[in-house]
């Protein structure tokens, strides 16, 4: 995968022009997300993030089929979808998270169809998502599969965050692409433990797991979006393979973030705990869930009395 | 697994079922007389549980399951067929290319006829070793032999198949 | 120290009971002297790990679910993976299967099967049929907020694996690939790109 990291001075160009959305049916999102997870096809997909003038760029070979999609960077591949996951290159995993039920959008996301345009030769038509009346993302969708073909999600301020676009495309997929070994998944069952806010800015937390990481990951979601929170007693060296952390200011706090193509992630030592913040959701989104988790700090005389209440 | 207090039959039949079907299995290659035992096991199982005495369960268990199948073999008074089974879970590599697959499915049928080829008392330890996964002293007392014997058989057991079994090693 | 020439009828049993973990540990040294160097002993130990492992490797089958009597967990170990079980049931399932070694494993079985089955090549449409007609689930499911809370919960200590320096180390990109992992059950997973964040080694 070619991941580059670009201090850049403006904004990105955004992938398809905006233009004026004409009067429109209002599809249901969930109905669309149902089509799309069972859209078949393959290609290949440039995927990119920009926050705060710096990019990051990928792009990745991809099958999709029943719900399951391929992901291939070139070094690594995945096998990905309903829970479940197995990953094969340098690094290699195979995760199953049992039970885990689709959980309901929402409110605040309502989708209209705009005009009809042409991607890669194909008709397609546009989606818009708006979360409030705000447009939070644009959806390029292949008429006759319902695949993405590209995509924007916005930020707070209007530009572009993230966006993907299918640069190759195929109506084929290898029937045996879900195809996997005898190796046996690492189940994650949740565990009925949470230190963390149930809510958080709009998104709910779902399921709490101990990882075989050693540290606990309380999922949270709003239906479109979501992160994981992973926790751990005491302070944590977060280390990376990428080694491109940089830091995070916000409100008046300190964190470090590490921006992917695909997703970012946030770490900080709150006291007593190392945190790590891994998902999809848009800058303003992250703002407003950190300021509802526990802030950067060191050890304090609040710790000092929680230790001695339940330490 | 030692002083276990008794599970119902019913958590025997679940948590013991697979082991039970796949001996017999392993030991027959034949799927009816696998399902045979399991159910003749269960019988007897929850027959014995009334009076069963706290102690080494899975020995308890594999000496009923064992003598279940000589039984049956002794009834039925024919030697163990070695027909191979239809509708198999084969276990696949990774990414298996189309002769990869076959090959991996030609290796278990080939082990599965091998085992059959061997005597008896060679097929069983082999089969309680490495298909149920018992200890040398669960199978001592399963099979009611010493522990000698039973480390003797197993290797002569494996001997044998890696004599019947042609790829290279 | 005797030195020991590697005698097959003498020494073979060894190398078996050697494999699987019931030797003494004096055994355990003659073994290794045995294999130190010595070709034909090598050669033989290697060919009985081999026909060990090919053994192990056997598929193992389903027991025909009509030989079964309905367990405590049973049927609901199928609707438990599919995500189908309401919250309190749920609930109940998983704290069994964090007590049950026997019901997790076979849980994972349930899980093989299925992938078995998808994964059957030469299906494209019997596979895009089936899941049309799979019934879509929008189910809400979260952690009920009675009883557990910031205050009232101790947190989990969980073991951590410790790096060279004095603080523990964790690998974030581990940390991605878990939440890809989970994120991958939610509707958005369609639509929002995805990507593998490892750097190339």
């Amino acid at each position: 995968m070619i991941v580059r990291r670009i201090l850049t001075v403006g904004g990105l160009v955004a992938v398809f022009a905006i233009s004026a959305v004409g009067p429109a049916l209002a599809d249901d999102l969930a109905d669309y997300l149902a089509d799309a997870s069972d859209a078949v096809y393959s290609g290949s997909r440039v995927v990119g993030t920009t926050w705060d003038g710096i990019e990051s760029i990928g792009i990745v070979e991809v099958q999709h089929l029943g719900g399951m999609a391929t992901v291939d960077s070139g070094t690594s591949n995945a096998i990905v979808g309903e829970g479940r996951l197995r990953l094969a290159g340098p690094s290699e995993a195979a995760l199953l998270f049992v039970g885990a039920t689709q959980f309901d959008l929402d409110d605040r996301y309502a989708i209209s169809t705009g005009e009809t345009t042409e991607h890669l030769g194909r008709p397609t038509r546009v989606l818009e998502v708006t979360e409030a009346g705000f447009l939070r993302m644009r959806l390029v969708v292949d008429n006759s599969t319902s695949a993405p073909m590209a995509t924007e999600v916005y930020a707070g301020d209007g530009s572009v965050f993230r966006y993907s676009t299918m640069i190759q495309f195929s109506v084929s997929v290898d029937p045996d692409m879900a195809m996997t070994d005898e190796h046996p998944y690492e189940m994650m069952l949740p565990v009925e433990e949470a230190v963390l806010p149930i809510d958080a800015a709009g998104y709910q937390l779902v399921d709490v797991y101990a990882g075989p990481q050693g540290a606990n990951q309380a999922f949270y979601t709003d239906g479109l979006f979501s992160f994981s929170v992973f926790t751990t007693d005491g302070r944590v060296n977060w280390e990376t393979t990428l080694d491109d952390d940089l830091p995070y200011d916000t409100d008046g706090f300190s964190y470090t973030r590490v921006i992917n193509p695909a997703s970012l992630w946030v770490t900080w030592n709150a006291p007593g705990t190392a945190i790590a913040l891994v998902g999809d959701l848009p800058p303003d989104h992250l703002e407003q869930v950190l300021a509802e988790l526990p802030r950067p700090g060191t050890n304090g005389w609040m710790t000092r009395m929680w230790n001695r209440l339940f330490g | 697994m030692t002083d276990e207090l008794a599970p119902t039959w019913e958590d025997v039949a679940h948590r013991h079922g697979r082991k039970i079907y796949n001996f017999a299995y392993r030991l027959t290659g034949n799927p009816d007389d696998a399902a045979d035992l399991v159910q003749e096991v269960l019988l007897r199982v929850r027959k014995g549980l009334p009076s069963y005495q706290p102690g080494s369960f899975e020995g308890w268990l594999w000496r009923i399951t064992r003598n279940a199948f000589l039984d049956g073999i002794r009834k039925k008074k024919r030697r163990p067929e070695s027909a191979l089974p239809e509708g198999d879970h084969h276990s696949l590599g990774s990414s298996p290319s189309p002769d990869e697959v076959l090959s991996s499915i030609r290796l278990s049928d080939d082990v599965q006829s091998a085992l059959l080829k061997l005597p008896y008392e060679f097929r069983e330890a082999v089969v309680l070793c490495d298909v149920v996964g018992l200890t040398y002293d669960e199978i001592a007392e399963a099979t009611d032999a010493p522990i000698g014997t039973v480390r003797s058989r197993i290797h002569r057991g494996r001997k044998l198949l890696r004599g019947l079994l042609t790829w290279p090693i | 120290m005797a030195d020991l020439t590697y005698d097959p009828d003498l020494h073979g049993e060894l190398f078996s009971a050697y494999l699987d973990g019931q030797l003494t540990p004096d055994e355990v040294t003659i073994v290794s002297e045995l294999l130190d160097g010595d070709e034909d002993a090598i050669r033989e130990f290697v060919a009985l790990r081999n026909v060990r492992t090919s053994l192990r490797m056997l598929p193992e089958f389903e027991v025909p679910a009509a030989l079964l009597p309905d367990g405590h967990l049973g049927d609901r170990l199928s609707a438990y993976l599919d995500g189908e079980l309401v919250t309190l049931e749920h609930r109940r399932v998983t704290k069994h299967l964090v007590e049950c070694s026997e019901c997790r494993a076979e849980l994972q079985e349930l899980d093989r099967a299925r992938i078995a089955v998808r994964s059957l090549p030469g299906v494209e449409t019997t596979m895009t049929q089936e899941i049309a007609a799979t019934p879509r689930r929008h189910r809400r499911r979260r952690i009920v907020a009675g009883g557990i809370g910031a205050a009232a919960a101790a947190a989990l200590v969980v073991g951590l694996a410790v790096g060279g320096g004095d603080e523990p180390v964790l690998v974030l990109n581990d940390l991605a690939t878990q939440h890809m992992a989970r994120a991958s059950a939610e509707p958005g997973f369609a639509v929002l790109p995805s990507a593998i964040e490892v750097a190339a080694p």
